[in-house]
């Protein structure tokens, strides 16, 4: 009897302290994306003011812009490779090539280009400094001057990356997917901040979700939020992580995300750390934790910036399984990052990246889904149990839920006042739909998927996990033909 | 208890929060609907009267009186958006003193020295079309703004102006990044005497190199002959970076004089100083210099390699016989480059020796 009490009573304790633990982990983490969003509002409202300015227009005519080189990895990417790429040969740019490196492709990706932009075998005149896969082959346009197509045998995105990296000839590169269609006028944008006497290292901009926008000729001409739940949710999802969770950073000095799918770097930096980095499945972030690793031990005072006016649209997962796939290797990812680069975290040798970025990715980001799943048992357990209150329970779960939904709903707002892209009443009554129900189903689905990324890293696990491609729909896509003998040089 | 009840003030804050979040979202969506209107609707009535003045030069005086009839900031945001690609800066001059007067322009420019950014940054970009001779205080203070995008906008204020101002932003030339400093230069070349008279006496071996080749930058981007002489006399200058911004200088230097200048920096012993020598050539068109040009293909440097076969490419004629010599030869590296170059058709060639 005496026994049973002291189980009950250390249970209950242990209970308590549980919960009071998950209580201020919610309350130090929702205060810091209150302080983000609070550093995001001016920002967003002084690139919004400028960016409406018609000097953008004007640093066009200009020599004034940096000399960019687009990289563009590309793998089984048949379905949307040759609208995402004439979207990129047409931007409104002064000085820019395109590198499209086709990653060992099992479909008809090569084939494809050959037919749409008449490609011909040149000889291998690049300078290679970086180690990779081998290259089959490299291909000259006869209708786009500025594109360079490089066949290689797979090797993974970062790989592709690299060896279109190998080849650039500019100063500054830019990073992005295959299926990501950028605005025409996103690349001038990215460069303002040069414009701003700025040292960058790395600019990186907004991500919207395609799902349901109306595209013609590899543009977005009608931005629409799917109605589809799943598709609708990331749409808030998105809005929510780059209108203030990465502008909030750029005042923090701790930048570490620039997304992979549309990000200009400087290409001298890039070389100077290899590369990115093969044995990583979200090489994106881990370069940037490099990059800012090597910033800070080489004293440079270059930095890496995030704007949010330039837009690249990119279509998320329609399934549950294929959200599955991605969110657990982006989780995945993370814990690798984090793992490899431990000694950054805590150390003031790193400024803001070891002393603010680097917490907070570990325990924000890397250990929320343990901390949610946690709270989640223990809370349920416990009501039924009795152990805690059903009044304290609710109230909690609603507090976490309304605070949630009210994250959501500023980014919407920040959304509306500054850029406007959803013109439609119908579409922002929607992102205000699925920002009050991400928090039913969708939150508790990625929280498993990430937490199935713990297991699949302790396995050893470096697998990508297949992604569906939908298409943009509206594009002039030729139809698939069979892989032709690609030319000679004339 | 104490929990629960602070949570019970937490869930009643955020829901006051969220009804306030979708109050706001519809109110702004209202707003901004009749705000973009009103705007639309001046741009569009302002737009057919400027065309009528370039088209019948029936004066400024009809553009005024309609600038007067708007909302002060649909008159401003018109006149932002429509003065820079309807009217020259001739015409710019023409108007700029009558709308200088106006009662929502000096409201405008009253605002200069706000503690708030973007009232300078409207009063530098107002001032960039209205600005006079008495605005130059103003406009001194807004160059040296805390704000970059206050300080972009006033060089254009400066360049208006020209004068005294075209000194000062010459001044902080050398310390900006390459990006605004050709900006800058773009903005100044309206006043190609005012440059010239200031750049001149700079453009001298005694000036400090980091110095100097902003200067040559400068000249570059103005391309006006004198400028272009004195560049050329510093080829020899010890300082292989300002070697390098002679070389890259002197494609703009359209003079036979120019060639043996360049072919002698196409020897030179910094690989970036020969590859943008044969930048220079191609660009000049030198078909004197296509021998050196051919054995420069077969350079240890990828970079004079690739500007070399271009240059090739560019000058064409004998000069393209010479690059497919080199694409037959016995140097794996010079046959790789110049059967690439060989391959590219002329358009491809033109914009690939251009950046």
């Amino acid at each position: 009897m005496a026994a049973t009490v002291l189980v009950g009573s250390w249970l209950v304790t242990a209970v308590h302290a549980a919960d009071l633990g998950i209580l201020w982990y919610m309350l130090l983490v929702n205060s810091f994306f209150a302080l983000l969003l609070v550093l995001a509002a001016p920002q967003l409202f002084a690139h919004w003011r400028f960016g409406s300015e018609d000097v953008l227009a004007r640093s066009l005519t200009s020599s004034a812009v940096p000399r960019v080189s687009i990289l563009v990895p590309a793998h089984n990417e048949a379905v949307t490779i040759v609208d995402s790429l004439r979207a990129l040969l047409t931007l409104q740019y002064p000085y820019f090539e395109v590198i499209l490196v086709n990653d060992g492709s099992k479909d008809d990706t090569m084939a494809r280009l050959v037919a749409a932009y008449d490609l011909y075998e040149v000889p291998p005149a690049v300078m290679r400094r970086l180690r990779t896969e081998r290259v089959k082959a490299y291909y000259r346009s006869r209708t786009w001057t500025k594109l360079l197509v490089v066949d290689k045998h797979n090797g993974g995105k970062a790989d592709a990356l690299n060896v279109a990296l190998d080849a650039a000839r500019f100063p500054y590169v830019l990073a992005c997917d295959a299926d990501t269609l950028i605005e025409p006028d996103a690349l001038l944008r990215l460069a303002r901040p040069f414009l701003f006497d700025q040292k960058i290292a790395a600019v990186g901009g907004t991500i919207r979700v395609v799902n349901s926008c109306t595209v013609q000729e590899g543009r977005v001409v009608e931005a629409r939020v799917d109605s589809r739940w799943l598709a609708g949710i990331q749409t808030v999802e998105y809005l929510r992580a780059f209108l203030f969770g990465r502008l909030g950073w750029n005042l923090l000095g701790g930048n570490l995300i620039v997304s992979g799918a549309f990000g200009l770097f400087r290409r001298d930096y890039l070389t100077e750390i290899l590369g990115y980095a093969t044995s990583t499945v979200t090489e994106d972030f881990e370069l940037i934790v490099r990059l800012q690793r090597h910033l800070k031990e080489q004293g440079a005072t270059a930095k890496v910036v995030f704007i949010p006016d330039p837009v690249a649209w990119t279509e998320v997962p329609t399934s549950v399984a294929v959200l599955g796939r991605q969110r657990e290797r982006w989780h995945r990812g993370l814990i690798s990052t984090m793992v490899a680069h431990r000694g950054v975290i805590l150390n003031p040798s790193y400024g803001a990246t070891g002393l603010i970025a680097m917490p907070y990715f570990l325990f924000a980001e890397l250990l929320a889904p343990v901390v949610e799943a946690a709270g989640l048992v223990i809370t349920v357990v416990c009501t039924l149990t009795g152990l805690l209150s059903t009044r304290f329970a609710m109230a909690f779960f609603a507090a976490a839920y309304l605070f949630g939904t009210l994250l959501s709903l500023a980014a919407i707002l920040m959304e509306e006042v500054s850029f406007n892209r959803y013109r439609r009443p119908r579409d922002t009554v929607r992102l205000v739909w699925f920002a009050f129900i991400e928090p039913f189903g969708y939150r508790q689905v990625t929280v498993w998927f990430r937490l199935k990324a713990f297991w699949r890293y302790f396995r050893g696990d470096h697998s990508w996990g297949r992604m569906k491609r939908e298409g943009f729909g509206g594009g002039a896509t030729p139809p698939a033909i069979a892989a032709p003998g690609v030319p000679p040089a004339p | 208890m104490l929990s629960l009840h602070a949570l019970a003030i937490a869930l009643a804050f955020e829901g006051a929060l969220i009804a306030a979040a979708i109050g706001g979202l519809v109110l702004l969506r209202l707003v901004l609907i009749v705000r973009s209107r009103q705007v639309e609707d001046g741009v569009g009535r302002l737009g057919p009267v400027l065309h009528r003045w370039l088209v019948d030069d029936t004066g400024p005086d009809p553009i005024v009186q309609l600038l007067r009839t708007l909302p002060p900031y649909v008159a401003f945001r018109s006149v932002a958006r429509l003065a820079t690609p309807y009217l020259t800066f001739e015409r710019q001059q023409r108007l700029a003193p009558l709308l200088r007067r106006e009662a929502w322009v000096q409201r405008v420019l009253a605002r200069g020295d706000s503690l708030l950014w973007w009232r300078r940054f409207d009063a530098a970009r107002l001032l960039s079309i209205v600005g006079g001779a008495d605005d130059a205080p103003l406009v001194v203070a807004l160059l040296a703004d805390t704000k970059p995008a206050v300080r972009l906008v006033a060089i254009d204020a400066a360049a208006r102006l020209g004068g005294s101002l075209v000194g000062v932003v010459l001044e902080g030339l050398p310390w900006r990044q390459d990006a605004v400093q050709q900006y800058q230069f773009a903005a100044l070349a309206r006043h190609p005497a005012a440059v010239v008279a200031a750049l001149t006496p700079r453009l001298t071996p005694l000036e400090p190199p980091a110095q100097l080749v902003t200067w040559i930058d400068a000249s570059a981007a103005l391309a006006w002959p004198d400028l272009l002489w004195r560049v050329r006399d510093l080829a020899l200058h010890p300082d292989a970076n300002v070697r390098l911004h002679v070389a890259r200088a002197l494609r703009r230097c359209a003079e036979p004089e120019t060639v043996p200048v360049l072919q002698r920096l196409l020897q030179d012993d910094d690989w970036r100083v020969r590859a943008q020598a044969a930048r220079a050539l191609g660009a000049l068109r030198a078909g004197s210099a296509a021998g050196p040009l051919a054995v420069a293909v077969r350079d240890r440097a990828w970079w004079v390699r690739y500007r070399s076969a271009l240059a090739l490419a560019q000058i064409g004629g004998a000069a393209h016989a010479d690059l497919l010599g080199v694409a037959h030869g016995d140097d794996p590296l010079a046959r790789d480059m110049a059967s690439l170059v060989a391959g590219l058709s002329s358009a491809a060639v033109v914009e690939m020796s251009e950046v």
